[in-house]
């Protein structure tokens, strides 16, 4: 069975122009994130007092 | 740091933050960096006061900041009190790391790599550190995994 973690960890201490695909998966990551949260919640003060309510039920803050 | 260390040398999966370990500090010490990160576009969120927030970090409670409407990355703030003493091995004996032109401090990698197998044990931080064993092979020290494993 082929290890894919070390498969690429190797690759990746060879050829570092791979390290864009990793770019390219965290920044996707964060622009959905961002867009899902600013849907629920808002922005600005609204945002922080919608986020803040939510943490409280999920007993995070 | 264990997550972002891998994370950062391509280990390709998401988090939802960074652990960051923060000494104690006096108050007004937590309120200027409470500052710092509000006029650079962050909430914390626990509250918006640095008085209120301090008073987590006193307890021994982590603290959250994460970029103005946005809930993730964030960055958790751990206090490293005198209980936590594996965390309290880690502020004092951090490692340089760069990328590009961004440096910053973490665990030695030897040390990330047994905290990660030996305390941590998911299925997800096992392939982290299986990450960094590769990753890092050509510079790791068997010395240090020795000393290492006797702190941790």
């Amino acid at each position: 069975m082929i290890d894919y973690v070390s498969l690429y960890a190797k690759r990746l201490a060879e050829d570092a122009s791979l390290f864009r695909q990793q770019k390219m998966l965290i920044d996707s990551q964060i622009k959905a994130s961002r867009q899902i949260f600013a849907n629920r919640f808002g922005t600005g003060a609204e945002f922080k007092r919608n986020a803040r309510r939510y943490l409280r039920e999920m007993g995070l803050i | 740091m264990s997550g972002y260390v891998s994370i950062a040398t391509g280990r390709t999966r998401g988090t939802e933050d960074i652990d960051v370990l923060v000494p104690l500090m006096s108050r007004d010490r937590f309120r200027q960096m409470f500052q710092d990160l509000q006029r650079a576009g962050f909430w914390c969120h626990q509250g918006d006061t640095p008085d209120k927030v301090f008073e987590y970090l006193q307890e021994g409670v982590s603290v959250r900041f994460a970029i103005l409407d946005q809930m993730f990355p964030n960055a958790e703030l751990i206090p490293v009190t005198e209980k936590r003493k594996t965390q309290r091995y880690e502020l004092q004996h951090p490692q340089l790391m760069r990328i590009d032109d961004w440096t910053f401090k973490a665990a030695p990698i030897e040390f990330e790599i047994l905290y990660t197998e030996k305390v941590l044990c998911g299925e997800k931080d096992l392939k982290d550190a299986r990450h960094l064993r590769d990753f890092f092979k050509d510079i790791l020290d068997a010395e240090r995994f020795d000393e290492y494993s006797r702190i941790i």
